[in-house]
């Protein structure tokens, strides 16, 4: 046998007995888990009574639930994320603080400090479902470091100091360890109240653009009507798109602002401006959004005729005028749009 | 002095297939580090909290889920029902029957109660005639439209016409989505700004598992050897192809049973192609090409948590028309596509991504099959060609059977798909004998498939669909 041939021979039967040795390991590995998995199973089953007393009832106190080994703190964990996860309650949330601030602070820090990214992740989902606050410092530190973080445990970490520290939190958004796109930004935003809301619009003008416009969208999607003299302000801003999401976030809460400053829009060059004024005037006075409506009704633009029509649709007298301008029209592309809305209903 | 040519000649070829086999060898163990790593690092992460987070998160893009569907009477009903459940705040499941001759379109309305409904369509891609469209009374946000026939794409592009939403998911009629699917495959699009323009999940086969009212309830290995093998090539491919090729934007191919795009891109590059049987891969390659063309940073991704299930074909003639059809729309999509290879205005997908699509999967089964018939040759051409045929043979174990066999592994390991040990080891034993008869056998089909594309053949074939094992029929065990 020649040296090659022996030689790619001997490669291959080594390859073969380290996958098969592998695939030992695994079987191993699998089974190793499958007991470790039995074994917290069985502790959260044998102390289920204890626990509902515990976290629902408040019967018992929390010592009667330390746990004294591994497999009892990850028994703990997991109860505590089933309950917080299908029960809502102030008394759940303050004895599962309590429990955690007691028994398994150490077990959250090693989980932070730990160097595999899912395990770390999973800590910080942790510390944010529970709202740990006793946390806070650990989690601050990992802020101050930035980025050695992924993006993904950035934005938790800040979405968590958002929630720790209400006040204090401007500065990680408005200057951010790794550069945050219009998503991220909006996560951030969703998982805040109104008040930090307010804390942001004061500073509007100095926000990085996307911030402003994940801004704009959250106070519309929230029904934020505190924040409506900001959404005014935005729709005399040199941004286009902020404008549109003005408008449709002004719509979105329901309300109409002076006609004056929504009028100059009916005859944008933009045509998704002219799309958000169909939007919104749907909350307009009656003699104003049929005028308007109608307009919009032949509007070159499939998607803005679509809105006007579905807009006159919503309104008391909206039929009639569909059925009406149907009868008088000679734009067959707004008529087949006004038929369907007619037919929808 | 003939003799001397011809063994000159035999010697160099049987050179080019081991070089050919070397660089296929280093690319596949390339590709496996990076599945590997990436594997590891998402292994212990819980990712029902995240799915948790996303669903209560408003922000999620609606998505139309279009599901073109000709003549699949046999699991139309299972596959809407799982679509109806899935876990996601805002889609609609667009049902397109293309032209069907069987029960599919009564069965859709019936078990739906669908009306006819009327309804303003954009013709933004051009399409066979529409002839109705239905609305069901009880799930509001499923359709049906019924078409003349034109083929998949064509039914696609007529799905994307009726779509409200600003992404589409084109599923399969017999596929069947777990309910957290949608979410996850989204998740790329969401998460990078838009910047990710379509993605593609992770294709498994259901068959042998049971399914109750559009639910994978029990996930086992089927009887049918042939239908083992395909799972082991689909672990393959899908765990170790693509998440790779996905790491750095240089996919080609995401899966047309299970992927989700950007209408608006889409649409921007002239919808599905009807003129190649491999519609998904073409329209992968026709975003890449343009996005480079305009300079943009767009990108295709694989991810493979969301999971499909389909049915794999369970003979060897289904077996043998798909795998045919899918070389043919390979070697049609890359042939459209040809001057991006090695053209270095493309970048890496230009430089990387074609050639190797080209090279190894493409002139793959060529350069293999004639690697199998060199060595039985070798057998007639002397003692001196047998030392080098049965090193050409371990080669070929190597890369048929071994990199199988990681992929089972890595599976195992990671995704758990299949948690019962004895399925495990199933798996891992019969990739072993991968190399010995099932790639054969493949390679002649695939060779078919090329000589289908140079022929222009535009037939789709036929495979015979049984359908997938409800709990409680007559043939569970």
């Amino acid at each position: 046998m020649s040296p090659n041939l022996a030689g790619t021979a001997l490669g291959i039967f080594i390859l073969l007995v380290v996958l098969f040795s592998l695939a030992g390991l695994l079987i191993v590995q699998r089974l190793r888990t499958e007991r470790k998995r039995s074994k917290v199973q069985f502790a959260i089953e044998s102390k289920q009574k204890d626990w509902f007393a515990y976290l629902i009832e408040g019967t018992i106190s929390a010592g009667g639930l330390a746990p004294s080994s591994r497999v009892e703190i990850e028994a703990a964990d997991e109860v505590l994320y089933r309950y917080r996860s299908n029960f809502n309650s102030e008394d759940l949330h303050y004895r599962i603080i309590t429990y955690t601030e007691q028994y398994l602070e150490k077990y959250y820090r090693e989980l932070l400090m730990s160097k595999t990214w899912s395990i770390r992740m999973n800590g910080l989902q942790r510390i944010s479902l529970f709202n740990l606050q006793f946390m806070t410092p650990e989690v601050q530190k990992m802020a101050a470091t930035g980025s050695s973080y992924s993006k993904e445990e950035i934005l938790l970490i800040y979405k968590i100091l958002a929630s720790m520290t209400p006040t204090k939190f401007v500065p990680y958004f408005t200057n951010p360890a790794v550069p945050l796109g219009e998503f991220d930004y909006r996560r951030l935003l969703t998982s805040l109240d109104v008040d930090q809301l307010i804390l942001l619009a004061r500073q509007f003008d100095q926000l990085p653009v996307v911030l402003k416009r994940v801004l704009v969208d959250v106070t519309g999607s929230g029904y934020f009507l505190r924040l409506l003299p900001l959404l005014e302000h935005c729709l005399d801003s040199e941004d286009a798109e902020l404008r549109i999401r003005a408008l449709k976030a002004i719509a979105l809460i329901d309300t109409f602002p002076s006609t004056s400053s929504t009028t100059v829009f009916v005859r944008s060059p933009i045509w998704e401006e002219r799309l958000m004024v169909a939007k919104l005037y749907a909350n307009a006075p009656l003699e104003e959004a049929h005028e308007i409506l109608t307009t919009l009704l032949t509007d070159p633009v499939y998607q803005v005729r679509k809105q006007a029509a579905a807009s006159l649709q919503d309104m008391r007298t909206g039929k009639s005028t569909l059925q009406e301008f149907i009868r008088h029209s000679e734009d067959p592309y707004a008529i087949d749009m006004a038929v369907e809305m007619i037919d929808k209903e | 002095m003939l003799a001397n040519l011809t063994s000159a000649l035999f010697s160099f070829y049987g050179y080019l297939v081991l070089v050919y086999m070397i660089i296929v060898l280093v690319s596949y163990t390339s590709m496996m580090l990076i599945a590997l790593f990436r594997i590891r690092k998402e292994k212990k992460l819980d990712k029902y909290m995240i799915d948790e987070e996303n669903i209560s998160f408003i922000y999620s893009q609606p998505v139309s889920i279009i599901v073109p569907a000709y003549n699949e009477e046999v699991g139309i009903i299972n596959s809407v029902l799982s679509l109806l459940t899935l876990r996601y705040p805002q889609y609609e499941v667009i049902v397109v029957s293309d032209g069907s001759t069987d029960m599919t379109e009564s069965l859709v309305i019936e078990h739906f109660q669908m009306k006819p409904m009327q309804k303003t369509i954009r013709q933004i891609l051009d399409t066979e005639l529409i002839t109705g469209i239905w609305q069901s009374e009880i799930h509001p946000n499923l359709m049906l439209v019924k078409k003349l026939n034109g083929g998949k794409a064509d039914a696609l592009n007529a799905g994307i016409n009726v779509s409200s939403y600003p992404y589409f998911c084109s599923i399969d009629g017999d596929s069947i989505l777990d309910e957290s699917s949608l979410l996850r495959v989204m998740k790329p699009i969401v998460e990078s700004n838009k910047k990710v323009i379509a993605t593609g999940g992770n294709v498994r086969v259901a068959n042998g598992s049971d399914v109750q009212l559009g639910q994978l309830t029990r996930v086992h290995l089927p009887s049918e050897t042939i239908v083992v093998m395909q799972i082991v090539e689909y672990m393959r491919a899908f765990l170790m192809g693509r998440i790779a090729l996905s790491r750095h934007n240089l996919v080609l191919i995401i899966s047309g049973a299970f992927s989700v795009f950007s209408k608006q891109d889409v649409i921007d590059v002239g919808g599905y192609s009807r003129n190649t049987v491999g519609e998904d891969m073409e329209l992968v390659v026709r975003l890449h090409h343009e996005n480079r063309k305009n300079h943009e940073d767009k990108e295709i991704v694989f991810t493979p948590d969301p999971v499909c299930w389909t049915e794999a074909p369970s003979n060897f003639a289904g077996l043998r028309s798909q795998r045919k059809r899918w070389h043919q729309g390979l070697t049609e999509s890359l042939w459209a596509h040809k001057s991006m290879t090695l053209n270095p205005k493309y970048g890496a997908l230009g430089m990387i991504s074609f050639p190797y699509f080209i090279f190894i999967e493409l002139y793959g089964p060529i350069i293999e099959l004639t690697g199998y018939l060199y060595m039985l040759l070798s057998v007639f051409m002397g003692d001196a060609y047998i030392p080098f045929a049965l090193l050409l043979a371990m080669l070929f174990i190597l890369y048929g059977s071994v990199f199988s066999m990681t992929s089972v592994l890595l599976e195992a390991w990671s995704q758990k798909s299949y948690p019962r040990l004895q399925d495990v080891t199933r798996l891992f034993i019969l990739s072993l004998s991968e190399a010995f008869w099932y790639r054969p056998i493949t390679l002649v089909w695939r060779v078919e498939g090329i000589i289908a594309a140079l022929m222009g053949n535009k037939s789709w074939g036929t495979i015979e669909r049984k359908g997938l094992r409800t709990e409680g029929s007559q043939d569970q065990k």
